[in-house]
């Protein structure tokens, strides 16, 4: 039995030490997972928090994963994130987004970087919700095709797909954006 | 190592991506804040789910003795009687014996013979459960005295446990229900027993209490699932019995025979799956997020396996018994 699958089932019987070992140890990618699509320190927390109840509400209705915490957490984040967006719809241009500033003496930099990054967002959630869990965990957080299945509850076949149509439609999207710009 | 297969990316889309690759720091006390308030739900949370409805006495002694025909108290008086004259003694005196001593296999066989006895699956379930708590307790007191426990040792706690789980089964769904919860208080129990000497053994003896606390785990699994869905927890038992996946130690018996349990096979009406869909609870406005799916690993049930019936097959005591 490897050491992540005992943590998933002494998480289920709610082994307080298991918890703990849960959240030092999946908190802080959840945490940039959320950061990354969200833009904002206050709703990433949020997610974080969020998921990790909604992991106990699960155990306590006994649905707790079988396998696969990782990929579990992480499918409660990105649905979190989801359902935020589309309670909130687009997100208001803040001044701050919670990003490192580039070049804290050039404020028009700064407010290019984060202009950047959020039409980098914005494009992300143009792609279907699978698709942008394909982008993010593949490219962003560096998962293999099996683990992104895993998280997706998906073949991996499935993921190659929607890994071609996610890169299909951001080359489309972004290069084309700039092509246009230059 | 990327695999061979992925899609290779565009460098200049790659460095757009990138743009949001890096996060800043969180903040240290928002996280300490954070992993506190879930710790005291996950509290909360267990206090919740350990408060089963205790079973009143007077309930307890009318279901013990509930359906005795005269003959067979009669029969047990005898019994008891003939054992006080002949080999009472011994036998009382060998219910404190432990593994390693020679009265052991008197007080495996004055355990068999009180299982078969059991009129009422209720009062079958009692004594298994009871004996179980007693190889938790020989394992303790041979750990603690610095011997490794033989594999009879727990593979007969493991036996008790599956007999257990096999009449919870046979029940209609409160009592399968009703009888989880006590198997699992039992599990839980053990488990703790478990871990706490495991953590003071090395070597084989640890090796085998980890066997022992995973497979504690796995049943612990079981038995919660099948307190949220009893008759999937039916088909999951049968299908293990048959598949034989059921010991805690790849040396104990693998053969797919379970001793003691004559099963009947019975092809099944319906062929569904054993798990219950898990779900991520709060998520169903998201389209696509139904869940996580079962593992590949699940035994999926098959069309042709044994199906319990609310009045056997009668689980037996494994008659060469550890000693």
């Amino acid at each position: 039995m490897d050491l992540k699958h005992d943590l998933l089932q002494r998480t289920l019987l709610l082994d307080s030490e298991a918890l703990a070992e849960m959240y030092d140890t999946y908190s802080p990618a959840l945490y940039r997972y959320a950061m990354r699509l969200l833009g904002d320190p206050d709703l990433a927390e949020d997610c974080v928090a969020e998921t990790f109840t909604r992991y106990l509400q699960a155990i306590k209705k006994r649905q707790g994963p079988r396998e696969y915490l990782q990929a579990y957490l992480f499918r409660i984040a990105h649905n979190w994130i989801t359902d935020h967006y589309r309670h909130t719809g687009e997100p208001n241009l803040s001044l701050e987004d919670g990003f490192p500033l580039v070049s804290e003496d050039d404020p028009a930099q700064s407010t290019s970087d984060r202009l950047r990054r959020q039409h980098v967002r914005s494009v992300l959630r143009l792609l279907t919700p699978d698709q942008q869990k394909v982008i993010m965990l593949k490219y962003l957080e560096g998962w293999e095709n099996d683990e992104v299945a895993r998280a997706l509850g998906k073949p991996i076949s499935s993921v190659k797909s929607l890994q071609h149509r996610a890169l299909v439609a951001l080359r489309r999207i972004l290069l084309v954006d700039e092509n246009e710009k230059a | 190592m990327k695999k061979r297969n992925d899609e290779m990316i565009n460098p200049r889309l790659k460095s757009i991506l990138d743009e949001i690759k890096t996060v800043p720091p969180r903040d240290p006390r928002r996280v300490a804040q954070g992993r506190a308030r879930f710790l005291a739900q996950a509290a909360r949370t267990r206090q919740e789910l350990s408060r089963y409805p205790n079973l009143c006495l007077e309930e307890w002694l009318g279901r013990t003795w509930k359906g005795y025909s005269t003959a067979l108290i009669t029969l047990a008086i005898i019994i008891i009687l003939g054992i006080m004259v002949t080999g009472g003694g011994t036998v009382y005196a060998a219910q404190d014996s432990l593994p390693n001593e020679p009265l052991y296999p008197i007080k495996i066989l004055s355990e068999d013979v009180r299982v078969e006895l059991a009129r009422s699956q209720q009062a079958e379930l009692d004594l298994l459960l009871e004996f179980s708590q007693r190889r938790g307790e020989e394992i303790v007191a041979l750990v603690s005295l610095h011997i490794t426990p033989s594999e009879n040792v727990h593979t007969r706690f493991e036996l008790q446990i599956q007999q257990a789980l096999q009449i919870a089964g046979n029940m209609d769904d409160t009592g399968t229900v009703e009888s989880l919860n006590r198997i699992r208080e039992t599990l839980m129990i053990q488990l703790k027993k478990i871990e706490y000497i495991r953590a003071k053994t090395e070597g084989k003896t640890a090796q085998i209490l980890t066997d022992l606390h995973n497979w504690i785990i796995n049943r612990l699994l079981l038995v919660e699932n099948g307190i949220a869905d009893p008759e999937g927890f039916r088909q999951k038992f049968q299908n293990e019995l048959q598949n034989g996946n059921i010991w805690a130690t790849p040396s104990s018996n693998q053969s797919g025979q379970y001793p003691g349990v004559r099963n009947t096979p019975e092809p099944q009406a319906t062929p569904t799956s054993t798990e219950p869909q898990p779900t991520i609870p709060g998520s169903q406005p998201t389209p696509q997020g139904p869940g996580p799916q079962p593992s590949p690993a699940e035994p999926k049930s098959t069309p042709h396996g044994p199906k319990p019936t609310p009045h056997g097959p009668k689980p037996t005591p494994k008659r060469s018994g550890p000693h």
